[in-house]
């Protein structure tokens, strides 16, 4: 590749960035609800500062609630869903019982279901059932507000749980048959063979599910009772017209978005090594 | 040793309603020799294999092994399929020693025996790293068949393990498998639809069609056979004929008779003498 | 597989660990009881958050006072040298999301509008209005740009233009909301929630409690907004709009004049626990509101400070609200106002839905503990 077309790939990708912020700057410069470039960059620059004209955390303090809180979804998800497909797809009846409700559930965005959560679990958090009263003292453990985190949960359990399912499904039979040939037991065979077999739909499904536990948070953050999380920090800041905050979050979850997205396509790029290349 | 004592078989299917794959079937496979059946696509030679390595059971009738009945697979049987089947996402050393895996060896134990059968394979030592799909078909099923011996198996079962194969590898793995089981003497059913395969290779040759054993031809050239001597020839002739095809009339009574699926050819065959 | 299962183990331990006190709790210091109180976060409960930031001023003054435990969120409330109540400050928003979170039982009392708390009682939930906080600051705004001046010229303006004017509005029980529509019907002016009918002159668009009417104003969705502070400063800081009528004064003349807004209330569980620190609370809100009466800068520092909006937005927002913390005959006869307007829309289905004012007024009111901290207050000499 010569170095015309290195050039032309370069200013191909920066095309629509450059757009991007073009229009940006040129809206913002007739309008008070749009913040200029400048400002947004400034908030972004100091990411530890509290902010001077916003009742919320500094940048930094909420990316690292929400991406706790998301965290933690997430990783109840995977372990809530990853037997659970498991046992759906290889286990007839199981699917015929939660196919249905998982599908139904699917179509619906998890936020919809934020006010069921808030009445489930109201503002309680590990921190109120381990602490009770002097769970104001444990910051960390208070942001994880049990509301917001099923919320994610919910996001995040059906791609996984559908995916891991399929996989399961579709692990070739005569690779189980083969191990069973060679004396597998059934927990032999579903950690040597499905497992394995698996592994790329469950990656996708994992991928899927980040994504989606991702875009939920942010909204589940806007329900009442949070403070902290960039959710929260966006809401607060469209009240108080502080809107270089809300934008400048904005680019922060997007950052985080592909983040997380990337690592975990490199995950599945690797997990699918085995497959053949399609020529 | 194996023995199979009026087993049948019939699989429900939404699309066919029953379909009888195996019907009345009786067999014995002697110890220490190597059983070929022999027959064409569809005869169910492939139900009977399975049903021999206990992945699945007769619908009545008994499969027995050392006189128990089989529920599972035995432990010391060892499988080589038509594709290998070896888990793509394990290396080459790793699907080898899955057997010793399974049964608990522990890992330098293990590596060392999977080599040593690899290299028995004549395979070289390089491509215990390489992934299966790196690999040619040849090197594949040589080493599936490494994988089937690496645990000492005492019966070896095999589903046309070399069908996929061009002839000339083909040739040559039949030559190696023949050597290697010179030295270790397992009972083999080897299941195939080459005559050719079935002479060079068989103590006795079980010919099948339509889910029933028709001939059971025994094949007593010294090894190792050559494939251009006469006595080869004619025994192939013999067993050729065996299978020719009979009078028109006698073929249309029996395409009546039993229904065959689609794309065969109605052979009828003499109901010689049953094993 | 086992290292994976050490990382987890680790990163699981860590998480704990993160549960870090910030103090070691003391027993002996420990109050006897803990207050959830719930608020809004802007300038219409400044009487709590001034008594937050002045808690030292008011201990020496008066031996009553808030001290703080945990900035913004944890204050220890003491009389007399002991602790009497510890207070966990809990945003939880404005319009209905306080009496639905005190309906939760995720706080015992709260600070919040009059009308939503009212709806709430008259759903059946068991909650009292004990105490007033501030009256009025909210106003009519129009665009910058609008020949609209005062309430004289939006009203021929409504009446003149081809194209009805639309103006927004935070939430369907809002109280601004409430009062312009009061007005709108005494001026005769036909509004609807949509277009339509092709003789309203005034459709109200809601611009949703989260969001602002910034946006919509910006973009020219909508001519005009009604809103409580320090909305309507931010939006004449921000040069999209400017005032052009303080709802007190809309039609029927006089009878908007100190219309209570935001109020503070329980359930009438803690007040039967918890009398004794709820009037203690009562009386530093009494306290409190009277140094923002009396000293306008310090209020207007004060909300800065713990709002986060800005100087120059206070400065314009708090002289526009009439703080007061006791229960007036003006007040009582706002509240009495409210329920016949409440009627007038059939906000009421429940309990209240056939109650006469009064009887209303009566029944949602409880100001036992408030008139009995003030009269206390007023003994000791520092309540005028």
């Amino acid at each position: 590749m010569n170095a015309g077309r290195i050039a032309l790939r370069i200013a191909l990708g920066a095309a629509v960035p450059v757009a991007v912020l073009g229009v940006w700057h040129v809206a913002s410069a007739h309008s008070v609800v749009v913040p200029s470039i400048g400002s947004v960059v400034e908030v972004l620059a100091h990411p530890f500062r509290e902010p001077a004209n916003l009742d919320a955390t500094s940048l930094a303090g909420g990316a690292a609630a929400s991406v706790l809180r998301v965290a933690c979804g997430f990783a109840l998800a995977v372990v809530t869903a990853l037997p659970i497909g498991l046992l759906m797809g290889r286990c007839r009846p199981v699917m015929d019982l939660l196919s249905p409700a998982i599908t139904a559930a699917m179509v619906v965005s998890p936020v919809a279901w934020m006010p069921v959560a808030i009445i489930a679990f109201g503002l309680s958090s590990p921190a109120t059932v381990l602490h009770g009263q002097e769970a104001w003292r444990y910051g960390v453990l208070d942001q994880l507000r049990f509301a917001i985190v099923a919320v994610v949960w919910f996001g995040a359990f059906i791609p996984i749980a559908i995916n891991t399912a399929a996989g399961a499904r579709n692990v070739r039979e005569s690779y189980i048959e083969a191990a069973r040939a060679l004396g597998a037991s059934r927990g032999q065979l579903l950690r040597k063979v499905i497992l394995p077999g698996a592994a790329p739909a469950i990656v996708t499904g994992l991928r899927l599910g980040g994504g989606i536990a991702w875009r939920v948070i942010i909204v589940a953050e806007i329900f009442p009772g949070t403070r902290g999380g960039l959710g929260y920090t966006i809401t607060t800041a469209h009240e108080q017209a502080a809107y270089e905050y809300a934008f400048a979050s904005i680019v922060v979850i997007c950052g985080i978005g592909l983040l997380l997205d990337g690592v975990l396509r490199l995950a599945e790029a690797r997990v699918a090594r085995w497959r053949p290349k399609e020529r | 040793m194996i023995r199979f004592e009026h087993v049948s078989k019939v699989f429900v299917t939404p699309a066919r309603g029953e379909v009888p794959a195996l019907a009345d079937v009786s067999l014995t496979c002697p110890p220490e020799e190597l059983t070929c059946v022999l027959g064409p696509s569809g005869c169910g030679k492939t139900t009977l294999l399975r049903l021999a390595a206990g992945l699945d059971a007769p619908t009545s009738g008994r499969v027995l092994v050392d006189g128990r009945a089989v529920s599972g697979p035995p432990a010391d049987f060892g499988l080589v399929s038509q594709e290998g089947d070896l888990l793509p996402w394990r290396r080459v050393l790793s699907n080898v020693a899955m057997g010793l895996e399974i049964r608990g060896v522990r890992r330098a134990e293990r590596k060392r025996r999977a080599r040593q059968a690899l290299a028995r394979l004549h395979l070289p030592p390089e491509i215990a790293r390489s992934h299966p799909h790196e690999l040619s078909g040849g090197m594949r099923q040589r080493v599936a068949l490494a994988r089937a011996l690496c645990p000492n198996p005492r019966v070896l079962l095999m589903d046309e393990p070399f069908s996929q194969l061009d002839e000339l590898t083909r040739s040559r793995l039949q030559a190696e498998l023949l050597v290697l089981w010179l030295a270790d003497r397992q009972t083999v059913l080897f299941v195939t639809h080459s005559v050719e395969e079935a002479v060079f290779l068989a103590d006795r040759v079980l010919v099948m069609t339509f889910g029933r054993i028709t001939r059971s031809i025994p094949v007593t050239l010294p090894r190792p056979r050559n494939r251009l001597s006469e006595p080869f020839v004619e025994c192939l002739l013999d067993i050729r004929r065996a299978l020719a095809p009979q009078a028109p009339a006698d073929v249309a009574a029996a395409s009546r008779q039993d229904a065959p699926r689609p794309g065969e050819h109605p052979i009828a065959f003499h109901r010689g003498d049953r094993p | 597989m086992k290292r994976a299962r050490t990382v987890v183990l680790l990163v699981a331990a860590a998480v704990a660990g993160c549960g870090e006190p910030e103090r070691p709790a003391d027993a002996n210091s420990r109050p006897p009881v803990l207050l959830r109180i719930g608020h809004v976060g802007h300038d219409h409960h400044l009487a709590l958050y001034v008594a937050a930031l002045e808690g030292e001023r008011f201990l020496k003054d008066g031996g009553i006072g808030l001290k703080e435990v945990k900035a913004k969120e944890v204050y220890d409330l003491l009389e007399d040298g002991r602790a009497v109540a510890r207070l966990r400050l809990l945003k939880v928003g404005g319009g209905s999301r306080m009496p639905a979170a005190m309906s939760r039982g995720e706080i015992d009392v709260g600070l919040g509008g009059t009308v939503p708390v009212a709806k709430f009682a008259d759903g059946g939930q068991p909650f009292k209005i004990i105490c007033p906080l501030q009256t009025d600051g909210d106003m009519l705004v129009m665009r910058e740009d609008s020949p609209v001046a005062d309430w004289a010229g939006f009203v021929a303006a409504a009446r003149s233009a081809d194209k009805p004017l639309r103006i927004g509005y935070k939430a369907p029980v809002a109280v601004a909301k409430l009062v312009f529509e009061g007005a709108l019907k005494a001026e005769r002016i036909p509004y609807a929630l949509d277009a339509s009918d092709p003789d309203t002159r005034v459709v109200l668009v809601n611009f949703g409690s989260e969001k602002s009417p910034l946006p919509m104003m910006e973009i020219r969705a909508i001519d005009g907004f009604v809103m409580n502070q320090p909305g309507v400063a931010v939006a004449v800081d921000k040069g999209l709009g400017k005032v052009v009528a303080e709802l007190r004064d809309l039609p029927p003349r006089g009878k908007w004049v100190n219309h209570p807004c935001c109020c503070v209330a329980a359930t009438t569980d803690t007040l039967a626990k918890h009398a004794g620190p709820v009037k203690a609370l009562l009386k530093v809100l009494l306290l409190s509101t009277q140094l923002i009466q009396q000293d306008q800068a310090l209020a207007i520092s004060c909300a800065s400070r713990w709002t986060k909006y800005g100087l120059a937005v206070e400065k314009a927002s708090i002289p526009t609200i009439g703080y007061v913390a006791e229960p007036t005959d003006t007040w009582m006869a706002g509240m009495a106002t409210w329920a016949e307007r409440v009627r007038e829309v059939k906000l009421f289905t429940g309990k209240y839905a056939d109650a006469s004012p009064q009887q209303f007024v009566d029944d949602v009111c409880d100001l036992a503990l408030c008139r009995a901290a003030a009269a206390e207050l007023r003994a000791a000499g520092k309540l005028k």
